[in-house]
């Protein structure tokens, strides 16, 4: 299984290496930016604007940086290189089972998501210093949650590019990972937040606020909500990406035990 | 170790696709030969290729392999087995040392000193990208690395297309040293007949997706003859005598799978020997019985 692993990192490794590189030159400039904040042009500005930029760049630097160190998870694209080569075809000439196939991309796929989580975690322990704050579950539970979307992304596509036969079905599936947990995750909450928008105009119009009340109403639920959504995901999240995971790595080995037509 | 008679046996493959049947086809690889595997482009070679290893599901009949099925056994035969397909299905950024890092990971016979010999026997580069191989070198690297686990039967896809006569010669040479163990077999398909003429022991041809020849080389070509003949002879003969005849200007040049009772019926007319692209050319067109 070693060789296999190896033959398909040596393949992602532009990518790999690539996305690596980027991260590293975000958390150096978000780490210049705020010894800028400390020691240089930016430490001029007066307390309120600085305390204000403190808080913006704390919650940005943190969490675009996570982002991004996640889209390690990303498909690196060996399935489709696989695909031109004519390498799936003379893999199944190979002794190699389908269960073994589908572990050395999985293999791969937690190695990357232990490189990006921990390029996430030095990144806010760096932010954190810096802003004087500290760093804990809380920020790695939400880089968990963030983990967590390229994840199902990756598990939800995986099985129908192992069958793409085209250069388009690869990109219909590469694309219809995102599309399908964006709409799982967006519809309801887009839902719900329509329904509360619904109940502040109805309560604007029976308490006859005013725009300011108004707002302040719609802004307190919404926190609330996103709020309640957090807790909750926080709790069966990681039950759900563990559940994903497996049905994904059971799918992904028929899907190689159904020969080509 | 099984012990078997037959490297290959298929009994009644069946695969259906729109346009295209394979139709319960039968034939035997015997151990420790070569069976050329003959039939035009679209003739169905590739299709049992595939459905013989697995590769596409088959819709009916038995496929044996060095002894064992070919579905229940599946891991244990393709660690005894190699193929070869006719273009390279390796990644342009390996060279050939990485390759025998992946393969010898994968088979667990894999023997790094005679891939190493291979290597220098075909002069391949160990260093170089595979992207930067030309055709012929793409192919010897396939079969260097096809020879270098202890594999009993070598499996070829149209292998040798698209090469030239010197490094086709090159590569026969080291089939008909592979076959000097006795153990070791290869199912070779192909349209470039003369291939098979010199190294082949037993032919099949399939045409449109049924056998219509199995048998030793050498008996096939025996039998088979080509009457040149005039316009009047050509009437004389008994039309279930033919194959099928081509027409020309002056007569017909007439294919029997009989020489030698052809020869004692139609004693005044002269059969030359045909050659495996010959019968294949006939048999083709068979169906039209005449053409030109």
């Amino acid at each position: 299984m070693g060789s296999l692993i190896y033959r398909e990192l040596y393949i992602a490794r532009k990518f790999y290496i690539t996305n690596i590189l980027v991260v590293l030159l975000f958390i150096l400039l978000c780490s210049l930016v705020r010894l800028s904040m400390l020691y240089g042009n930016l430490a001029v500005l007066d307390e309120e604007s600085h305390g204000f930029i403190n808080t913006i760049t704390y919650y940005v630097f943190t969490y675009l940086v996570a982002y991004g160190a996640f889209s390690i998870l990303d498909d690196p694209g060996v399935i489709q290189s696989d695909y031109r080569s004519n390498w799936r075809i003379f893999a199944y000439s190979l002794p190699v089972t389908p269960a073994k196939r589908v572990l050395v991309k999985y293999i791969i796929k937690l190695g990357a998501f232990c490189a990006a989580m921990l390029l996430s975690v030095i990144n806010g322990c760096i932010v954190a210093a810096f802003a004087g704050r500290s760093f804990g579950t809380e920020q790695i539970f939400n880089f968990f949650l963030l983990v967590n979307f390229w994840l199902i992304v990756d598990v939800l596509r995986a099985p129908m590019m192992l069958r793409a036969r085209s250069e388009k079905e690869f990109q219909v599936s590469g694309m219809a990972g995102y599309f399908i947990v964006i709409a799982a995750i967006m519809l309801p909450i887009m839902a719900k937040m329509t329904a509360i928008g619904a109940e502040v105009a109805m309560a604007t119009e029976a308490d006859d606020l005013d725009s300011d009340q108004q707002l302040t109403m719609l802004q307190e639920r919404l926190m609330d909500f996103l709020k309640e959504i957090h807790d909750k995901v926080l709790v069966w999240m990681p039950l759900l990406t563990i559940v994903i995971l497996a049905v994904g790595f059971f799918v992904c080995i028929q899907m190689l035990k159904r020969r080509e037509s | 170790m099984t012990d078997y008679a037959n490297a290959v046996e298929i009994r009644d493959l069946t695969k259906k696709y729109d346009g295209f049947t394979l139709d319960s086809i039968s034939f035997n690889v015997p151990k420790g030969s070569i069976m050329g595997f003959i039939g035009q482009n679209g003739a169905g070679k590739t299709t049992t290729m595939r459905a013989m290893l697995n590769i596409i599901k088959k819709d009916g009949g038995t496929v044996s392999m060095l002894g064992m099925d070919n579905i229940e056994n599946e891991i244990a035969i393709k660690e005894r087995i190699a193929v070869v397909f006719d273009e390279l299905p390796f990644h342009d950024i390996f060279n050939a040392d990485q390759m025998a890092r992946i393969l010898s990971g994968v088979y667990s016979k894999w023997d790094n000193e005679v891939y190493s010999q291979y290597l220098d026997r075909l002069a391949l580069p160990r260093k170089k990208k595979i992207g930067q191989f030309s055709k012929g070198m793409k192919m010897k690297l396939q079969i260097a690395c096809a020879l270098s686990h202890g594999a009993e039967l070598l499996v070829m896809d149209e292998a040798t297309t698209g090469l030239d006569p010197v490094v086709r010669s090159e590569i026969l040479d080291i089939f008909l040293e592979y076959l000097q163990d006795e153990n070791h077999s290869i199912l070779m398909s192909s349209h470039i007949t003369s291939d098979l003429e010199k190294v082949a022991d037993s032919v099949t041809f399939i045409d449109r997706g049924k056998i219509l020849i199995s048998g030793y080389k050498d008996e096939i070509l025996e039998q088979h003859g080509i009457i040149k003949c005039g316009k009047s002879d050509y009437k004389e003969i008994d039309p279930a005598d033919i194959i099928s005849a081509r027409l020309n200007d002056f007569g017909a040049e007439v294919m029997v799978s009989d020489r030698e009772a052809i020869s004692k019926k139609y004693s005044g007319l002269v059969i030359d020997p045909a050659t495996l692209e010959d019968i294949m050319v006939y048999y083709v067109n068979r169906t039209k019985k005449e053409w030109s």
